[in-house]
């Protein structure tokens, strides 16, 4: 994996960071997740993008 | 192929810029320690003290927490699955990290006495502690939700406690890395990880924790606390960490 792939994903990790704690989200526990995404393998890191895309679609889906 | 998990890191000012989180308060604030103050009076004293420690959990206050159990059943239930994926991290890197840990041990046991005198007290302390070689299996054990003092983990404490096991056992292996390579940037993200994974066992391990690091801070500048651990990891490095990157590299 080059570096522009990581950080597009370390991008992508902190927008959703930013939108979950928006929602209700400890922002705490989901920050520790940018630090831990270079040791994940990518169908790991896969996992976490959609466990926090479906909780965050979940949590809007309430306000519404 | 081999995959090593520590090259590649991107430069952090890349980064867009982490949410500002308000400054950790150690008294109760204003208003929870008025709520503190009415529950202790009132004879539901106990319940609403733990509604208070169970609000504080999360990111919700107490009144959303009440008003809302759906959004908490959905939050728990993600940070559940969540840790499902980190536990796997675990089992897949924890083989090459004991391997390292237990090389670790056995250089460093010599060196003990060495490092004793570079290092003030509060800091050998704190060593000693993020040091122990059994942490990784506590954590796991903490991750799968076992019971801690007879109180069953919440889901965010197994969160916590399974990364700061993790945050810190990759921050030895950068120091350890860094010290045979002498790569300064394998060194500065261990920094990162160790302060990472101190303020998780803060969090977790509290006043005696906490009471370390007052003292190292009475000795260094806080933000320099983990050039400390990289001067100890050089201390190691004079005394006989030649060759472990090639352990390093052949254990991932």
């Amino acid at each position: 994996m080059n570096n522009m792939d990581i950080l597009e994903q370390k991008i992508r990790l902190q927008k959703l960071i930013n939108d979950l704690s928006e929602l209700g989200e400890d922002p705490e526990e989901l920050a520790f997740w940018q630090n831990f995404l270079e040791a994940m393998s990518e169908e790991e890191r896969e996992k976490l993008f959609s466990n926090l895309e479906e909780e965050k679609k979940k949590l809007e889906s309430l306000k519404k | 192929m081999k995959e090593n998990y520590f090259v590649n890191i991107p430069p952090q000012e890349a980064l867009p810029p982490l949410k500002k989180l308000p400054p950790r308060e150690i008294n109760p604030l204003p208003d929870q320690a008025a709520d503190l103050e009415q529950a202790e009076s009132a004879s539901e004293a106990p319940e609403k003290s733990l509604d208070l420690m169970a609000a504080a959990e999360g990111g919700m206050n107490a009144t959303e927490r009440e008003s809302s159990p759906e959004k908490m059943e959905i939050m728990e239930n993600a940070r559940d699955e969540r840790l499902g994926i980190l536990k796997n991290v675990f089992e897949r890197i924890k083989g090459p990290l004991e391997t390292i840990k237990q090389s670790a041990k056995e250089k460093m046991a010599p060196l003990k006495q060495k490092i004793d005198e570079h290092l003030p007290k509060p800091a050998q302390e704190m060593i000693s502690q993020l040091m122990d070689a059994s942490s990784m299996k506590m954590y796991l054990e903490a991750a799968k939700g076992k019971t801690v003092v007879g109180r069953k983990l919440s889901p965010k404490e197994r969160v916590i406690s399974a990364l700061a096991g993790g945050t810190n056992d990759i921050a030895k292996c950068l120091f350890a890395y860094a010290a045979s390579s002498g790569s300064p940037e394998y060194a500065q993200l261990g920094g990162l990880a160790y302060g990472a994974s101190w303020a998780l066992l803060l969090a977790k391990n509290g006043p005696k924790m906490f009471k370390n690091l007052k003292e190292l801070a009475g000795y260094y500048d806080f933000s320099q606390a983990s050039a400390v651990l990289v001067r100890s990891e050089a201390v190691f490095s004079q005394y006989g960490y030649q060759n472990f990157d090639e352990r390093f590299s052949s254990a991932i």
